[in-house]
């Protein structure tokens, strides 16, 4: 098993899609960076208007930790948008480049070749989102420094200098989670389509229209909310309210632990009935 | 011209008239609060607004009058712009007139009225006690920040050890494009929503 691991780690690693991801990733966190360098005290002094009129606010308002936090609103679209496209590859490249009949004329089997796929795209995710973290993380505090993360949830909320950096952590392992999962379905339809760009287009259609879905609360929808993917991927902002609900996140990880393990049992039954022949 | 010094002289005596006119429970006041020209203190600021959570700040602060106070502190804070300790220097400083409304042994209630435009102040109640000059209450009613009550404790010093300060204030709005999505509420903008903030001041003189 862990040389077919290694095998699908060097077939994902000497794509350039991959480190396109990454680069593209990097571009993404600079663009934050320099329009934060250059109109971030406008925009925040914008947003707190209603505060200036009775308090002076002192203190490092745009600090690194302010722009990593809002860096990680990447996770609503570019991040996932960047995974699947690496995600579904995986799965449906042996389809277009046909080499799905010589893998399965391996002696490994089947649900051994799935689930070394399955363990290198969880290892893609967890690179992509080490990076997404540093790239975040690093240049954002070495140009403007720390400080207390003001959050709009709810209102207000200033989040500490001091237990920022464990929120940052936490929403990280949360999103890998969310992620997983994500590229999960994407690994579904892949096996499905046996074509990535399909797939990443089905995903990602189901992304935006489960999103749009949610964001009408106030309608028929606010009831389908629990049983919406996108709901419990958008959790992780609950990391940066003053009291983390804890309940609230543990059942989305549970939710998204248990897509994740659905999608995999849905596409080992696709891949297992597979004609080879087909 | 000539009715426009005429004008002047006239407002200028009645104004320095009036101060003349002082009782001297006020000209004690002034004598305290107006003379205290620079006060160093550290503040532990406790702030309940609807709308907002914000964690207690310890703050170190420069007051001199006139200035904007000068903070050093960790992370951000909000420092309130109006009744802080430098509001009685601003108070005593600015021409005045003073109204006596009740007297019940030491404690006395005023009714300061400012007699000048520029000041940021139009109105102030106070209740204070004529020995030792501690101002216990004061409701202020100022041009740009609405009003503003506050209930202030002492130690031994004329300026208060604990005070709490009540506001009204606009509710706090996030432009919708900015509302994060886990904000089960929408709560889109309503005119002038007013709630009330409580802000609990605590302070420790540096240089008493």
């Amino acid at each position: 098993m862990i040389r077919l691991v290694q095998i699908e780690l060097i077939k994902l690693f000497r794509s350039t899609r991959t480190y396109l991801t990454f680069g593209i990733t990097l571009v993404l966190m600079l663009i934050i960076d320099l329009g934060l360098y250059s109109d971030g005290d406008e925009l925040f002094n914008y947003l707190l208007q209603s505060i200036n009129d009775y308090f002076y606010l002192e203190g490092n308002l745009v600090n690194g930790y302010l722009i990593s936090y809002l860096a990680l609103n990447t996770l609503w679209v570019h991040i996932p948008t960047l995974i699947v496209i690496v995600t579904a590859h995986i799965f449906s490249s042996e389809f277009e480049q046909g080499t799905i009949r010589l893998l399965l004329t391996q002696s490994a089997s089947r649900g051994e070749c799935l689930m070394a796929k399955f363990i290198c795209m969880i290892l893609y995710v967890i690179c992509f989102m080490i990076v997404v973290a540093l790239s975040a993380l690093i240049p954002s505090v070495m140009i403007f420094g720390t400080g207390d993360v003001p959050v709009f949830i709810d209102g207000i909320q200033f989040i500490q200098e001091s237990s920022f950096l464990s929120r940052f952590w936490k929403t990280l392992m949360f999103s890998t989670i969310a992620m997983v999962a994500f590229s999960s379905l994407a690994m579904a339809f892949a096996i499905w389509f046996r074509n990535t760009l399909t797939a990443v287009l089905v995903v990602l259609g189901l992304l935006i229209v489960l999103t749009l879905l949610q964001t009408f609360v106030f309608g028929i929808f606010s009831s389908w909310q629990p049983f919406l993917f996108s709901y419990h991927i958008a959790k992780w902002q609950l990391f940066f309210m003053s009291d983390i609900p804890m309940p609230s996140i543990w059942n989305s990880v549970y939710y998204l632990i248990g897509m994740t393990f659905i999608c995999y049992v849905v596409t080992y039954i696709k891949f297992n009935k597979m004609n080879i022949s087909e | 011209m000539r009715k426009v010094i005429f004008f002047l002289l006239v407002l200028s005596v009645f104004q320095s008239y009036s101060q003349q006119l002082l009782d001297e429970n006020i000209q004690n006041l002034i004598e305290v609060y107006a003379e205290k020209k620079e006060i160093n203190c550290e503040i532990t600021i406790d702030i309940e607004i609807e709308g907002m959570q914000i964690p207690q700040k310890v703050i170190t602060v420069n007051f001199e009058e006139g200035k904007k106070p000068k903070v050093k502190g960790k992370g951000l804070a909000l420092v309130p712009k109006k009744g802080m300790i430098n509001q009685f220097n601003e108070l005593f400083n600015t021409p005045l007139q003073a109204i006596k409304m009740d007297e019940n042994g030491e404690e006395l209630d005023y009714k300061l009225v400012s007699l000048i435009n520029s000041s940021e102040w139009v109105t102030a109640d106070i209740r204070f006690n004529s020995i030792t000059n501690q101002i216990f209450e004061s409701t202020i009613n100022t041009r740009k920040h609405g009003t503003i009550k506050a209930k202030h404790s002492y130690k031994e010093y004329e300026y208060p050890i604990r005070s709490i300060l009540t506001f009204d204030v606009k509710k706090f709005k996030v432009p919708l494009r900015f509302i994060g999505r886990q904000n089960q509420n929408i709560d889109l903008p309503n005119g002038d929503d007013q709630v009330q903030g409580k802000i609990v001041l605590q302070y420790r003189y540096i240089d008493e």
